[in-house]
């Protein structure tokens, strides 16, 4: 039913939907038929999906449309791998510094374009995305340039398993902690931005600071992406600052669902998934057909696959009204 | 006085909407606030509410000047307000948009979100009980689970006053909270405000229909073209000879 479909809650077919995905992407390393190629993709859908969680929090929720994000998951990775490797500081210190460097720079970057709304927010972010990539590029320095920066692994992670886990219990706590926001009171606030601004000013909502602390917490887990993403490769370029990326990640949000929790795993995992496997035979058209998805999805599932889901699951508990509704308590 | 208003003003380029407008609001009573179209009734309430900046002039909220305060400031001060064309959020269950109405009156931030704090915990058990309880006021039970957006006109405008009313406000501006209400239903509305006065918070109301302002306020503002151009009881408000030209000129002319 309407009504059900929840955007600030966690709803139950949602839930399953990721207990079920848990479940498949914790047994699959197991699996023999599992080729360390499609382990690879694994981890490396893994790591975006967290990239599209944090997206999930500043525009599925919070209604911002930042398409920063792309310079954001660069800015962590640089941070990731100069900690390490220039500054030689421990793992999880440097982990833990390059998140918060990125949300401070987030922090900077919110300041003054959050004062813009709406398409014009998008519009700045993507120019600071523009000009971070060009920073980077030409400041050999501080990139590396095309050679770029090499991040040693820890000892722990040298094994492909191990990283596909690492990725994994990283996305799990994005999640856990995604879901803890939206579901307070401090996540009401960021949805009755999202909903309607006006209304939110007025009802006491400090609209500004509010848009701003979740850009924050949102850069704060993009750079944890991006730190994985460096630690995967083993280095990082100026490449990883682009813009596209930032795109990549929208589209990935958008065919999951936009404000649902399983929303960007979904769309993150099974695009990143499909891209891979029919690259072989279709080699760089498969993005005009990524293109033409996206506009299936958003014609036909405005709220993307999961919300789609969401709607039909209700759609049938409409329809077999009390008889499915105790089967499905058990299901 | 809980409200004073001093020669507030609003300038849009030459033309004036509000001009040199004072009045004030006892605690306890009721306003109406009357006039014509484009009187400036909307732009009064949104310099008082803080959504425009006056250009000139005083508000007073209870001794202290509120004058050109942000929204969510005046908001947290204790004045709340609707809109004319009913505000919600529209997606969202009722009863999600009563919490939000809560939210000023939180203090919950990041750490009680991600840790479970007993803070956390304890003020979502209070916004619940107070869901709770402006649902029984505003009759809005059955509506509760479903998309704000959806419920009928009617209880639209009653869930909009009654998400203000979580805020704990001490005086609430309605804008024609009657207004695109069938004939039948506006008495349900107007009950309400009585029943809202009665717990102690102080009304001030933009209403078209006369009938229903009169027996309903203690005391009316009358607008025309932003200058006020009369102030007292009904009875003696609509007696005036400005005020009846102001409605009825054009049929007399």
């Amino acid at each position: 039913m309407a009504e059900k479909v929840k955007a600030a809650g966690f709803g139950k077919a949602g839930f399953y939907l990721l207990v079920l995905a848990a479940a498949v992407l914790i047994g699959l390393p197991q699996l023999k038929i599992i080729r360390k190629g499609t382990l690879n993709v694994l981890t490396l859908a893994l790591i975006w999906a967290i990239a599209t969680m944090s997206l999930n929090l500043v525009l599925g929720y919070t209604g911002q449309a930042s398409l920063a994000h792309g310079a954001f998951l660069g800015i962590g990775a640089y941070m990731f791998g100069i900690m390490t490797h220039r500054v030689g500081m421990n793992f999880w210190l440097s982990l833990l510094v390059a998140c918060l460097m990125t949300a401070i720079i987030g922090l900077l970057i919110g300041l003054p374009s959050l004062r813009t709304k709406g398409p014009y927010f998008a519009i700045v972010t993507l120019c600071f995305n523009v000009i971070v990539f060009e920073v980077f590029k030409n400041w050999t320095w501080l990139s590396g340039g095309y050679q770029g920066q090499k991040v040693p692994r820890p000892t722990f992670l040298t094994e492909r398993w191990a990283r596909y886990y690492f990725a994994l219990a990283c996305l799990v706590l994005v999640i856990l902690v995604v879901r803890q926001i939206t579901k307070s009171l401090l996540g009401s606030s960021f949805i009755a931005i999202r909903s309607n601004e006006n209304l939110a000013e007025a009802l006491g909502i400090k609209t500004f600071s509010t848009k701003l602390f979740s850009l924050t917490i949102s850069c704060f887990i993009v750079g944890l992406a991006g730190s994985l993403l460096a630690l995967y490769n083993g280095f990082v370029d100026y490449t990883i600052t682009n813009y596209l990326y930032s795109f990549y990640i929208l589209i990935y949000l958008l065919i999951g669902g936009a404000a649902t929790l399983s929303g960007p795993v979904v769309g993150t995992v099974g695009l990143y998934w499909l891209l891979w496997l029919i690259e072989s035979w279709v080699g760089e058209f498969r993005y005009l057909m990524f293109g033409l998805l996206l506009i299936v999805v958003i014609i036909y599932f405005p709220r993307g696959v999961v919300g789609g889901l969401k709607q039909f699951w209700d759609w049938l508990r409409r329809q077999y009204h009390g008889r499915v509704q105790t089967e499905g308590e058990g299901a | 006085m809980l409200l004073e208003v001093k020669a507030l003003t609003k300038r849009f380029g030459g033309l004036v909407a509000v001009n040199k407008v004072d009045f004030d609001i006892e605690e306890g009573s009721i306003v109406g606030i009357i006039g014509p179209n484009g009187a400036g009734k909307t732009t009064l309430f949104n310099l008082i509410s803080g959504a425009l900046k006056p250009s000139e002039g005083r508000v007073i909220l209870d001794c202290e000047d509120v004058t050109g305060w942000r929204p969510y400031n005046i908001a947290r001060q204790g004045i709340a307000r609707t809109f004319q064309t009913t505000a919600l959020f529209e997606e969202l269950p009722a009863w999600v948009n009563l919490v939000i109405g809560y939210r000023m009156r939180t203090r919950s931030g990041l750490w009680d979100a991600l840790l479970m704090t007993p803070r956390g915990r304890r003020e979502k058990k209070e916004a619940s009980r107070k869901v709770m309880e402006i649902l029984a006021l505003t009759g809005l039970g059955e509506f509760a689970d479903q998309p704000a957006g959806s419920i009928p006109q009617e209880a639209q405008k009653r869930l909009a006053i009654a998400v203000a009313l979580m805020g704990e406000p001490r005086l609430l501006f309605l804008d024609e909270p009657t207004g695109g209400v069938g004939p039948g239903e506006t008495e349900g509305i107007i009950d309400l405000i009585n029943r809202i006065r009665d717990m102690g918070i102080t009304v001030c109301v933009i209403e078209h229909k006369m009938r229903m302002i009169m027996n309903l306020v203690d005391k009316i503002v009358a607008l025309n073209f932003g200058v006020k151009i009369a102030e007292g009881p009904p009875e003696k408000v609509c007696e005036e000879p400005s005020v009846i030209e102001a409605y009825l000129g054009e049929c007399i002319a």
